[in-house]
């Protein structure tokens, strides 16, 4: 569960018209972002619903660098008003993950990065960026050998050399 | 900003401990869901581009202890049977996917023709979703052990595509009359369909390619069974359809409509009076579309009896109806057209993408004539839209000129690699005249024409390729520029940056 700190109203930005959102990341870094950009977020949502319930205006803390939250923000802002079928809690989810384009350069960024997106993403709940991240490591292993998916992915073989040579089908976990 | 500061110190410490990045990220420390999910995407793209190599993507259990843990746990990832790796990975996968509904494609060769899959396949048949069934042999002798007789709860789409019309016959009462699940049903060459079958009547797509039988279905029996299908969205009937009666009354007798309010798509491909029999007592939104392929052999005026169905149908107000004609007497049609023409036969006033086709073409010029002839009997021109031409190549541009004579409202044209290179060199030749025909022309789709070849590592154009610069260019300076050019299959190496200079929008397929 994420911690929640009480924010005294008079220094949160956003009284009036506009909602926004203090979002605080592990860096320790402050960033308010309006509502409705991040309302993609179920765990977000969740958290405002919370707000409401208590008239409380809160800081949302988060457990991840400004750095991946700043990516994304970036992917909610760039999908602002988009209906995503992934991120809609009502439907059914669709049987293909779509490939889109703007997402594909969006995650043109290192292994690292790539993995601390769709942690974040997964932790905030927001299946598209889940979805999207996924499809590009998939992408990264497509075709490769066994040896290379280590590689690239940086995992280790932790298997014995029975194990490792064993065909799978005897393997049963 | 102020408020920060109140609560930094505390939090700062707080955060460092429940971080989900503070350490270098990797892969074994993504939450199973993840991996799985990632491995899901993998297996999806491994066996969609490469099903002989089901087995490939099976290398991810032999990365890690915890990838293969997360692989064997996730049932979904192993529902996609891969017959053809043997029968000890069949069984393996159908254990491994636990209770997960099953997706089965079972694609038989000369090499391949075994039984067991089939045996395999009835002892599981409840949990079959997806059932593709294809022979490559006609030879093949059959093994489907009545598994289309089993009933069939979880089933959702069934696809047979075969070449021998008796290997995988469904039966009169498909599924022992159970599959309430049944949503999708594809067929190739398809003698015997059962029309009465209750299990059609949730069906939301339908392609069935019938074949000529002794007893094939009356017209009554297979409109009463699309009736029943009220959640269609796509249909589509194409071969030997149903005998409708070779007199068609203008205006059609009423008969008791079918309403679809579903159906986005229709797809007729068969003997013209057959089409115009289906498609007369159909009532579809008007957002369907319609792709129409008609065959007729009489007199070419008697082609005139579907337009005037369609356009009570509402076709015409569909965004793309697409319509085909299909002869196999091309002088047939040439003297029919003739004829039709000097009645003073007028055509529909619609709006429609007509293709035409003429099988065994004697010579340019019968068929110069012969198209000229059809499109003056059944389309006034100036009402077409779109053509789509595949003609000889020796075409003069008189012959142009005089085909498009009066189509002014012409914005599209396709052409080939006969009848483009034609085309351009007419469109070269009359585009600087005060009055060019096709004056509203301005997009164009080219298919595997050669616009540019290599010679001793030297591009140089060819005529092709000068005709159609030269054509855009002329346009260009008389103000009735091509603005679109799609470009199937063609060779067009050093010549698209070129291109692009003259149309603003160029794509290479």
């Amino acid at each position: 569960m994420p911690t929640i700190v009480s924010v005294d109203d008079s220094t949160v930005p956003g009284e009036g018209s506009s909602r926004l959102l203090l979002l605080v990341s592990s860096d320790n870094k402050h960033i308010v972002v309006e509502e409705d950009i991040m309302s993609r977020s179920r765990f977000i949502s969740k958290q405002v619903e919370g707000f409401e319930a208590t008239s409380q205006r809160h800081a949302i803390l988060l457990p991840f660098s400004s750095f991946v939250l700043n990516k994304v923000i970036e992917y909610c802002s760039h999908y602002r008003g988009y209906y995503l079928l992934e991120d809609d809690p009502d439907a059914a989810p669709p049987g293909r993950s779509p490939v889109r384009e703007w997402d594909q350069e969006f995650l043109d960024v290192d292994r690292n990065m790539l993995l601390r997106i769709i942690k974040a993403a997964h932790y905030l709940e927001i299946k598209s960026l889940v979805g999207s991240c996924a499809r590009a490591i998939a992408d990264m292993i497509r075709g490769k050998t066994t040896e290379e998916m280590r590689e690239i992915l940086g995992v280790e073989n932790d298997f014995t050399p029975e194990e490792e040579h064993s065909p799978s089908s005897k393997c049963t976990g | 900003m102020a408020h920060a500061d109140v609560f930094r110190t505390p939090l700062h410490s707080e955060l460092s401990t429940n971080s989900i990045d503070h350490a270098l990220p990797t892969i074994s420390r993504l939450p199973p869901e993840l991996l799985a999910h990632v491995f899901a995407l993998y297996v999806e793209d491994a066996t969609a581009r490469d099903a002989q190599s089901a087995l490939r993507w099976v290398g991810i259990t032999h990365v890690s202890r915890r990838w293969r843990q997360v692989a064997l746990q996730d049932h979904s990832l192993w529902r996609r049977i891969p017959f053809r790796s043997g029968q000890r990975w069949a069984d393996e996968f159908v254990i491994r996917s636990g209770p997960m509904p099953l997706e089965v494609s079972l694609e038989y060769d000369q090499a391949w023709n075994p039984v067991w899959p089939a045996h395999l396949l009835v002892k599981h048949f409840p949990r079959v979703e997806r059932l593709l069934l294809r022979d490559k042999d006609p030879s093949l002798a059959r093994s489907d052990v009545g598994l289309l007789d089993q009933p069939a709860p979880s089933l959702v789409s069934l696809s047979i595509q075969t070449i021998a019309t008796t290997r995988f016959n469904l039966p009169l009462r498909p599924f022992d009359d159970h599959a309430p699940c049944l949503r999708h049903i594809s067929i190739r060459r398809c003698p015997r369909f059962p029309w009465t079958s209750p299990v059609l009547r949730n069906l939301v797509s339908l392609r069935v390619a019938l074949v000529a039988t002794v007893h094939p279905p009356s017209s009554t029996e297979v409109l009463d069974a699309v009736r029943q299908m009220a959640s269609l969205e796509e249909l589509a009937l194409l071969g030997d359809l149903p005998r409708f009666s070779r007199r068609m009354e203008l205006p059609p007798p009423p008969i008791p409509t079918i309403e679809l309010p579903r159906l986005r798509s229709l797809e007729l491909q068969g003997y013209l009076h057959d089409c115009a029999g289906i498609i007369q007592p159909l009532r579809v939104p008007a957002t369907a579309t319609l792709h129409l392929s008609a065959r007729w052999e009489g007199p070419a005026a008697e082609m005139r009896v579907l337009f005037p169905l369609l356009a009570a149908g509402g076709w015409f107000a569909a965004p793309c109806p697409f319509v085909t004609f299909w002869s196999s007497a091309d002088d047939n049609f040439a003297v029919s057209a003739r004829r039709a023409a000097a009645t003073g036969a007028q055509g529909a006033d619609l709006d429609v993408v007509l293709q035409l086709f003429w099988e065994d073409a004697r010579s340019e010029w019968s068929s110069f004539d012969c198209m000229k002839a059809v499109t003056e009997a059944l389309f006034v021109p100036k009402d077409l839209l779109d053509l789509q031409l595949f003609v000889h190549p020796a075409w003069t541009p008189d012959a142009w000129a005089a085909l498009f004579h009066g189509a002014e409202r012409m914005r599209a044209v396709g052409v080939d690699r006969y009848s483009g290179p034609a085309l351009f060199r007419a469109l070269a030749e009359h585009g600087g005249e005060e009055a060019p025909f096709l004056p509203r022309l301005c997009s164009m789709r080219i298919s595997m024409v050669v616009l540019e070849m290599g010679r001793d590592g030297v591009l140089e154009r060819t005529d092709a390729g000068r005709n159609l610069f030269a054509c855009l260019k002329v346009r260009a300076e008389h103000g009735a520029p091509i603005e679109t050019l799609s470009m199937f299959k063609c060779r067009v190496e050093g010549c698209v940056e070129d291109l692009k200079k003259i149309v603003p929008f160029v794509e290479c397929l």
